[in-house]
């Protein structure tokens, strides 16, 4: 009786224990807006846009093709895009972690359908795919598949997909984004200063809400474009 | 042979805050989330490193488990039969993780260049697990020795 005391505490406790990390982990851990990271606050010339280029809301994403999360965001996303088209700037910034096996080959793929003007058609087929192709073991076939299913010059997309220029650039946007301390991702920036990530499709719309109306107010000042580290 | 309770009890203590500790930055890690960093500043980059994965699993995932190995051993020991084997498996294990976590302790220090606070206590726990594991083997090679223990009962 005692043995089996001691061991249902043991087990009760470890449960409840972990039950408060997972409230732990989800209060504290999630990244916090703290304003100590900025970037800034327009479009480079090598970033990939969707809306309205011009808009004075720029919704710079940093997100990496296996992240779960940054799968989670994708549908998100693309309802801000339905309903923000005009209003804002979507900017989609390659930020693939070392941990996903997979996230840089995408991300070139990405980039390899870009050259030849099919970037978010690419990304749109890699994040509504991602529970597919994540459990592969080589996925060059899928994004190939992807290629001609686009309706891209295959032989061209395999070229570029193999070339050491879209590499490089997919590493050097990789190094951009740790040099600003980021390490997590999707991370989002409004106008070029680091958010909170939202918790769902209306607190995200809130805070764009609440952007465009600083933006069109008489008074508002003009958006930072300070550079962080 | 009855093992010094000076044993047991700090080794049941160190395998429940090494399991606490593994099991907290796999929820984190399953969760997409890095823990809070204190003391120092390396824990995102550490943690989202390739060197924090094995085999598509969070390498805090075995830790978890091996902490959980040896707090079931030990508590078994503690709360069972008393029978010696129990608690000289768990001993037996200790150098795993004790190289395992010196390994871990080397990439930080020298290959990733940052140092993750909960990986250090965890190798701190481990240390301490193989000192203990390694005093109890040495007590009872000791006693062997001079005929007061059989150490296969």
């Amino acid at each position: 009786m005692k043995q089996i005391s001691i061991w249902g505490g043991v087990i009760i406790g470890f449960i409840l224990i972990i039950w408060g990390m997972v409230f732990l982990a989800n209060r504290y851990s999630t990244p916090k807006a703290n304003g100590t990271i900025s970037i800034e606050n327009k479009i480079q010339s090598d970033d990939w846009v969707r809306g309205n280029r011009d808009a004075k809301v720029i919704l710079t994403e940093y997100s990496d093709f296996q992240c779960p999360a940054c799968g989670a965001y994708f549908p998100v996303l693309k309802e801000l895009e339905g309903q923000y088209s005009s209003k804002i700037a979507l900017v989609y910034r390659h930020f693939p972690l070392d941990i996903h096996q997979f996230s840089k080959p995408m991300a070139i793929a990405a980039e390899a359908a870009g050259k030849q003007g099919k970037f978010w058609e690419m990304h749109d087929l890699i994040f509504s795919n991602q529970g597919t192709w994540e459990s592969l073991s080589d996925v060059r076939e899928t994004v190939v598949g992807y290629a001609r299913s686009l309706g891209l010059n295959v032989d061209q997309f395999q070229k570029d997909f193999d070339s050491n220029e879209l590499k490089t650039k997919v590493d050097t946007a990789s190094e951009d984004a740790i040099s600003l301390g980021l390490y997590y991702t999707p991370t989002f920036f409004l106008n070029g200063k680091l958010i909170e990530n939202p918790k769902s499709l209306d607190e995200f719309k809130k805070i764009i809400e609440d952007a465009l109306t600083a933006s069109s107010s008489p008074v508002a000042s003009p958006a930072t474009s300070t550079t962080a580290h | 042979m009855k093992i010094s309770r000076w044993l047991t009890i700090p080794f049941l203590l160190f395998s429940a805050l090494g399991l606490l500790d593994a099991t907290y930055l796999t929820i984190e890690h399953f969760i997409g989330v890095t823990p809070p960093c204190f003391i120092v500043q390396g824990c995102p980059v550490v943690l989202t490193s390739k060197w924090s994965i094995l085999f598509g699993q969070p390498i805090s995932l075995f830790g978890a488990v091996f902490y959980l190995i040896l707090f079931v051993l030990c508590l078994s020991y503690l709360t069972g039969s008393g029978r010696p084997k129990i608690f000289y498996t768990a001993a037996l294990l200790t150098p795993i993780s004790f190289a395992t976590s010196a390994f871990l302790m080397y990439i930080q220090f020298f290959v990733i260049k940052q140092i993750c606070v909960y990986c250090t206590f965890s190798a701190i726990f481990s240390t301490i697990l193989f000192g203990l594991g390694t005093t109890t083997l040495l007590d009872l090679c000791k006693k062997s020795k001079s005929g007061l223990a059989n150490p296969v009962q």
